[in-house]
């Protein structure tokens, strides 16, 4: 059987990137070599009002760190931004599926769409792409305020950035940005709001290609026992559409199998 | 130095003079610990831990046919605990045969089969086919508070519970445990019908039924609108209904409901249960069953006991 753990790491360095958003480097020598783009960690709080564990999309990992960037968006959350630098976080190794990129081939280009706090996984991705030999686009778009740009850039990926209120880069959204520029790419990869996955979903099918999408919903255990997380998906090969568990046939789904308008 | 060795020698017999064994309705267990029910699966809870080191341990509740379960979000946390909704969705006794079960093959432990069904037939439907099977229980779930049709509904009216208890009894060939409800005025009465309807052991108790609003979108957290609450925050009200349980009926209990440590476990036995099940603590800890065992053989070790008989018996009102 495939091994998994918990294991506690240390924090190297905390910082805010944007408003409401944090850049958690760990080191997690296991978690950061097993690390693959699109897949993420659980991270446990201590406090023990909190139970389940809060997943968090690998950023990066280079060597033994391990670069979470996540969103304070609730008591989890908040709890993590306050830890500082020589504490240790409970995590676990990474899981989930990841994006697939056994068909990609040198020369091949990619087009990459990033939104909110959907964008981190973006970096890896980017970077695993670039050493891979595949020419990287990355729209990343935000509600107002722009982080990890630099980032997508040094992981070689030519970058544009979309904000709803304009205040930086295009107003709008990172796909009718990357559409107004005329983006075209062999793979299309997203990861953020269900709206934006479900039009990229579709614009990548418009050009004859299928998009893998990264799905959030809110867990329980984070690896696969207890059923709490699902989303509809129509495999091709089936009939009827199926629940899939996030955490663990995911999060990265096919654009053309995820039923985007159930709710 | 003689004198530390000895006592190491001694702290060694004690260690292998502990005896964890536990018997249910006639089934040896190696130790008193199983998994609750829809928080264990044999390959993802099997990848953190050797499933070897459990008592039993209880698969996710399998129906008769593939059930999709309730709509997303189905998960909420609340202080201390969690609610969830999942509503036993569940990939059908042909695949829990085909696919679960050979999982659990290699394995020294024993396997208790969790059973849905909206009905009597269903119900014994799925008996049907685990009577031929590997397993070596069967619980029977009339105390889903996500299920509207059978389910709760079964679990919260003696007679049902009675009649549901004698239909299945009267086919399996394995013994068989029904998981109650706390969601009843008086559990004692529902233990006492069961028993009398021939349940070989009982678990208690299913989860608490909850919600939670999302006070800043105004909406409640959960697509099903309630969800069963579980985790340590529910164990007073589990421990409570054990106790009473134990003075009402003479069948073994399985007793769970927020175990999150070994000497949880202890209060459990104390409390009349036979065996106990670790559930929402596999969540935050996906080891826990184990690391729980490990915290209660030291816990035995402290306090001196050998046995679980030895727990229970410790217990003075």
């Amino acid at each position: 059987m495939e091994e998994k753990k918990i294991m506690m790491a240390e924090i190297l360095r905390q910082e805010l990137l944007a408003k409401g958003v944090m850049k958690l480097v760990l080191c997690a020598p296991e978690a950061a070599r097993a690390a693959r783009a699109g897949q993420f960690v659980n991270v446990y709080t201590e406090d023990s009002a909190l139970l389940l564990p809060r997943p968090i999309s690998i950023c990066d990992a280079e060597g033994d760190r391990l670069t979470l960037v996540y969103g304070i968006v609730g008591r989890g959350t908040q709890w993590f931004s306050k830890r500082c630098a020589g504490e240790h976080l409970r995590i676990s190794t990474p899981l989930g599926n990841g994006y697939d990129l056994s068909d990609i081939k040198p020369g091949d280009s990619a087009l990459l769409f990033g939104g909110g706090i959907g964008v981190p996984p973006m970096v890896k991705l980017a970077k695993t792409l670039t050493a891979m030999g595949v020419s990287v686009r990355a729209a990343a778009g935000f509600r107002d305020e722009s982080f990890l740009l630099e980032e997508l850039s040094a992981a070689g990926a030519q970058t544009l950035c979309a904000t709803d209120s304009g205040r930086e880069g295009y107003r709008g959204t990172a796909l009718s940005a990357a559409e107004d520029v005329g983006w075209s790419g062999d793979h299309w990869f997203a990861c953020g709001p269900k709206p934006m996955l479900a039009a990229v979903a579709k614009a990548a099918l418009a050009c004859g290609k299928d998009a893998q999408v990264s799905m959030e919903e809110r867990m329980g255990c984070g690896y696969g026992a207890c059923v709490g997380c699902t989303v509809d998906v129509k495999p091709q090969d089936a009939m009827q559409p199926v629940r899939k568990k996030v955490c663990k046939d995911g999060p990265v789904f096919l654009g053309s199998e995820v039923f985007f308008d159930e709710r | 130095m003689n004198g530390n060795r000895a006592a190491a020698a001694g702290v060694q017999q004690a260690a292998k003079a502990l005896d964890l064994r536990v018997s249910i309705a006639g089934v040896e267990w190696k130790n008193p610990i199983t998994t609750a029910s829809g928080t264990f699966s044999a390959r993802e809870s099997g990848a953190f831990y050797d499933i070897s080191r459990l008592g039993a341990v209880t698969t996710k509740g399998v129906a008769e046919v593939p059930w999709a379960g309730n709509p997303s979000p189905r998960i909420a946390e609340t202080y201390g605990g969690m609610l969830n909704s999942v509503g036993l969705q569940n990939p059908g006794i042909d695949a829990y045969l085909n696919e679960e079960l050979p999982c659990l093959a290699g394995f020294d432990t024993k396997v208790i089969a969790n059973v849905a069904g909206h009905s009597i037939e269903e119900y014994c439907a799925v008996v049907e086919r685990l009577n031929e099977s590997s397993v070596d229980m069967l619980e029977i779930n009339i105390s889903c508070p996500n299920v509207k049709e059978g389910g709760i509904g079964f679990g919260v009216d003696p007679a049902q519970a009675a009649t549901v208890t004698k239909a299945v009894k009267a086919i399996a060939k394995k013994p068989v445990i029904i998981k109650l409800t706390p969601n009843v005025t008086d559990i004692t009465a529902i233990a006492k019908a069961v028993e009398d309807a021939g349940a070989d052991a009982i678990s208690l108790i299913n989860t608490l039924l909850g919600m939670r609003i999302d006070a800043r979108k105004g909406r409640l957290v959960l697509a099903n609108k309630t969800g069963g609450f579980s985790g340590p925050a529910v164990k007073p009200v589990a421990l409570r209904m054990v106790y009473q349980v134990r003075r009402a009926v003479k069948i073994p209990i399985i007793g769970l409901g927020g175990i999150s440590c070994g000497e949880d476990v202890a209060e459990f036995l104390m409390a009349g249960a036979d065996a106990v099940a670790v559930g929402t603590a596999a969540l935050t800890n996906p080891t826990a069953p184990v690391d729980i065992l490990e915290e209660f053989k030291a816990y035995m070790q402290e306090m001196g006991f050998a046995t679980v008989a030895d727990v229970k018996r410790a217990f003075r009102e």
